[in-house]
């Protein structure tokens, strides 16, 4: 294999945090590679390969692999809250720069499965685009051209999946200890302590 | 209003934080929305309270620089325009390293049994002019 070789392991780490099991992220790996093969032909050199294949990879998710057509429908309309930003750390800190210094020491230090499991927590619609764009770095352009929709609606899911993952975070954050209950109850006053009914409640866009 | 979706102003300030890398065009479409003028070289230096969380001047540039975070010579331009604010810096750094953290963290090796499959299956299909070497 060639250029699309060295692209394994970061397709592989974005099928698996897709499918959330092991064997349908091996799955999920081979047909892209299949139909980035028999599609190369329409691969214009020059352009943007990593990009290429993730864009393979999603679709090829959305259309084949997904096991939750069984989810509620979820909300894609604009958010109306009082932070409009894009920001993690405005949430789990509750707006304090006191603690960004201690938060990245926090997320830092957690075991990698506690952040795995922080992403695959958010609902699958809200998931795909806070992976590309948040994890693999794509802008929100190339997010809104691999899922067909408009960057707003993007944006909205982006939205909403940085809160789940901000709350879902929050909640690793207490159990470990580096956010105090006292802490966490001042600066977050209206935070449900369950991460999970939060994450619920955010994703049915209440 | 439509117009007035915070989604749709986060999105019009990403496009504003990417024009902003050329200068005083983002930064005087951002410091509009915040109600006071911007420094000729685009600095917040009057509108932004020292706050990143209560200035809309410093969150489009935060947010602008967050959508393309993997894009350094963006971020930079967009971090110059931020150096005078010493907590808007912070949170921007907070929010690009949570996302490396992210991504580190969730780093996975594929397996090698993929690997073999994969280029065992590529190298059984015939297409024309093309070979399992050039993907």
């Amino acid at each position: 294999m060639g250029l699309a070789e060295p692209l394994m392991d970061q397709l592989y780490s974005y099928a698996r945090r897709l499918t959330r099991n092991d064997s349908d992220a091996e799955d999920l790996v081979q047909d892209t590679y299949l139909q980035a093969y028999k599609g190369f032909g329409n691969f214009a050199e020059g352009s943007n390969l990593r990009a290429w294949m993730y864009r393979i990879m999603t679709n090829a998710f959305i259309n084949s692999y997904r096991k939750s057509k069984h989810e509620p429908q979820l909300d894609d309309t604009p958010i109306d809250d009082e932070i409009s930003d894009m920001y993690f750390f405005g949430r789990i800190a509750g707006g304090s720069d006191m603690r960004l210094g201690a938060e990245a020491e926090f997320l830092g230090s957690l075991p990698d499965f506690e952040i795995k499991q922080a992403l695959e927590a958010i609902p699958e619609h809200y998931r795909v685009p806070v992976l590309l764009a948040d994890v693999e770095g794509f802008s929100y352009k190339e997010v809104a051209d691999f899922l067909d929709v408009p960057q707003g609606t993007v944006m909205s899911r982006l939205h909403r999946g940085r809160k789940i993952l901000a709350q879902e975070l929050y909640e690793v954050g207490r159990r470990y200890g580096y956010i105090s209950e006292m802490l966490g109850d001042q600066q977050n006053g209206n935070r449900p302590k369950d991460g999970q009914q939060a994450a619920a409640k955010v994703a049915a866009g209440s | 209003m439509a117009d007035e979706r915070p989604e749709r102003r986060a999105a019009e300030r990403q496009s504003a934080g990417r024009r902003a890398g050329g200068g005083p065009q983002g930064g005087s479409q951002a410091s509009s929305t915040a109600g006071s003028p911007a420094s000729p070289a685009g600095m917040p230096t009057s509108n932004c309270p020292g706050n990143p969380y209560e200035c809309e001047f410093a969150q489009s540039l935060i947010s602008g620089a967050i959508g393309a975070w993997q894009e350094e010579p963006h971020v930079a331009q967009l971090r110059a325009q931020l150096s005078e604010c010493s907590p808007c810096l912070l949170a921007l750094d907070a929010e690009i390293g949570l996302r490396r953290t992210l991504q580190a963290k969730s780093q996975e090796r594929a397996p090698q049994n993929v690997r073999i499959h994969i280029s065992r299956t590529l190298g059984r299909i015939s297409l024309d002019g093309i070979t399992e070497a050039d993907l």
